[in-house]
């Protein structure tokens, strides 16, 4: 047989989920075996977790079939075990005493050639996941494999910690690195400001009126930006960063306004009575998709920035309360029987694709290449992040630890 | 004979369809067994920061935006650490001794049906004489943790108002009230995620803030 099927890569066990059960032509994956340097071996709390972070990693690319097996060979020496000599690739690792360096070398077994060698720091140890993840990006693209950026962005979310209380926390996409950012009170909907991810967007419950800040990551400064009873959010920002769609409720009516960041100004861009949530820019950024009740349930809709006329944009569920748009692309999550479950949608056409099919699956984000979605599976009362990469078709779970997440961005 | 020569043709063109599928371009060459383990490292780099630069090694940083401190900017709650205040607005506000009732609401509805309007009626008799002293009064919208984010909190909204509305009808000034959504945050029942406890959660609260 050509084709074998292949399970979910999942750390969740207690669910499975048909549609993620893939077919993929077994000879389109590279083996790969990972080799530790001897002489960095075990020499911070972390290296055992080095091993497994590559390792993730490059299955998460979906373009390799690694080794299990953590090796020991000498980084320097260009001699490569016999035992090897079936493998397409090794990657030999060096991770430094300090925990904040990492050094690579890809070797193409046929020929020992070193394919990439590159060498990685972070400024502190405990962001060494993104290590990992920069060198496995630039493996994949010296193979000359489609970008794989995504795996090394910063996560941004907000948790609940207990009742009125939640705080903004930035992670890796394996939450192997997780730190809270901002703390004290309610702070809620987090958000990039741009694509860099040097400063965020978030709402902050700890004034007189629900106020929203912008943070910088390079200084620490906090500038607030508006202020607005009721709700607010920064729900997405445009390309260039100069407009925000905002969800705000003066005279506790929730309505989408475009707010340019330079001048102040808004734009009311809804008008219907009830609840006009959860704004998206759509291709171009003269569309937006958002979530309405006006038919008396919650679902998707588009319009055109400027005109009043809706469409309804999704094609398969009555009770449809959160979406994201990447291009025409849509995600959103259906609420079906006692489920929850997020589908893949078009602004301009009727497509639509289950991706999940039980359990509690919610606030579904694209990659900012739209080819990797990002989503919250809530079970047994904790959260764990789902990923599912729409072109190789890998997926796995990262749970959380505690608390339940508020909102999320990446 | 012609047909035998269009079957064939298609079945060969078939076979070959199938047998391309959606294969990687990636696929192993011959493996030459002569050469391991014999030579020492060969070939070129592709990318930089690779190597030795006058015998000390270039590292990438890869992390722009953390300082050099024992947790950078990314370190526990360097941005905020309830340094930036807890204001008046999370302050539960109060109003002793007198019976304000919540009003309670389905799932995914937020107008003020015609058997809560005597909870309505009784909580504006008893807020009048302070609202008429100069006392505000804050109107807190909820939900139960099944829905998602801002949907949530524009329902939560959408409740307070819809209370705001019933008791401006029953004559509190508009301009006394003030309306907040607290979405999921504040839940009345923790104990399970049963249908029983969410439905104590979809509420909507009344307090006085001086």
């Amino acid at each position: 047989m050509r084709y074998l099927l292949f399970f979910l890569l999942t750390l969740n066990l207690s669910a499975v989920d048909a549609v993620l059960n893939i077919e993929i032509d077994v000879d389109s994956k590279a083996n790969i075996s990972i080799m530790e340097d001897t002489a960095k071996a075990g020499t911070t709390a972390n290296h055992s977790k080095m091993f497994k972070l590559l390792q993730t990693d490059l299955k998460m690319s979906g373009h390799f079939k690694t080794d299990e097996k953590l090796r020991r060979g000498s980084f320097s020496d260009g001699v490569l075990p016999v035992e090897l000599h079936d493998r397409e690739y090794i990657l030999k690792y060096s991770y430094g005493t300090s925990g904040k360096d990492l050094r690579i070398k890809l070797i193409r077994v046929t020929d020992n050639n070193v394919v990439l060698q590159s060498n990685y720091k972070v400024n502190v140890s405990a962001r060494y996941p993104f290590l990992s993840h920069n060198a496995i990006v630039d493996v994949n693209k010296a193979l000359g494999y489609e970008d794989i950026s995504w795996m090394k962005r910063n996560i941004l979310f907000s948790k609940y910690i207990s009742s009125r209380k939640s705080e903004i926390w930035m992670a890796d996409y394996t939450l192997s690195f997780a730190s809270t950012i901002v703390r004290g009170g309610l702070n809620l909907f987090p958000k990039w400001a741009n694509s860099e991810q040097s400063a965020f967007y978030y709402t902050s419950y700890n004034k007189l009126i629900p106020t929203l800040y912008k943070v910088s990551m390079s200084t620490g400064s906090r500038k607030k930006i508006v202020a607005s009873e009721g709700m607010l959010v920064a729900s997405d920002v445009s390309q260039d960063g100069s407009k925000i769609l905002l969800t705000m409720a003066p005279s506790g009516q929730p309505d989408i306004y475009e707010y340019s960041v330079d001048s102040g100004s808004k734009k009311r861009l809804t008008s219907f009575r009830g609840i006009d949530v959860n704004g998206k820019y759509l291709g171009d950024e003269s569309r937006i998709a958002f979530v309405s009740d006006r038919t008396g349930r919650a679902n998707i809709y588009t319009k055109s920035i400027g005109s009043s006329s809706v469409s309804k944009a999704a094609h398969y569920g009555s009770n449809n309360s959160s979406c994201d748009a990447s291009g025409q692309n849509l995600l959103y999550s259906v609420r079906e029987g006692g489920s929850n479950n997020i589908y893949l949608g078009s602004a301009n056409s009727s497509y639509v694709r289950p991706l999940t099919s039980n359990g509690q699956n919610q606030l579904p984000r694209f990659s900012t290449d739209g080819k990797v979605i990002l989503y919250i599976k809530q079970h047994g009362g904790s959260n764990s992040i789902g990923y599912m990469n729409l072109a190789t078709k890998e997926s796995a779970l990262f749970p959380m630890l505690s608390g339940n997440i508020q909102s999320i961005d990446w | 004979m012609k047909s035998k020569i269009v079957l064939t043709t298609a079945t060969i063109v078939m076979l070959l369809m199938t047998g391309c599928a959606q294969k990687k371009t990636i696929s192993p060459d011959g493996i030459n067994h002569s050469t391991i383990g014999h030579s020492g490292i060969g070939g070129s780099t592709i990318t930089g920061n690779n190597g030795s630069t006058n015998g000390s090694t270039v590292y990438q940083n890869v992390d722009p935006y953390g300082s050099s401190s024992a947790n950078g900017n990314y370190g526990s709650g360097t941005y905020g650490n309830g340094n930036y205040g807890n204001g008046d607005f999370n302050q539960n506000g109060s109003y002793s001794g007198k019976a304000i009732q919540n009003i309670y609401f389905n799932v995914d509805k937020y107008a003020i049906t015609a058997d809560k309007l005597p909870i309505i009626t009784r909580n504006a008799n008893l807020l009048k004489s302070d609202i008429r002293k100069g006392a505000k009064l804050k109107i807190e919208g909820h939900c139960d943790a099944s829905g998602t984010d801002e949907y949530n909190y524009a329902l939560g909204l959408r409740r307070a108002r819809s209370a705001k509305d019933a008791l401006v009808m029953k004559g509190i000034p508009s301009g006394s009230i003030a309306l907040v959504s607290m979405g999921e945050s504040s839940p009345e029942c923790t104990s399970s995620t049963s249908s029983r406890c969410y439905a104590k959660n979809r509420r909507v609260e009344f307090k006085i803030v001086e």
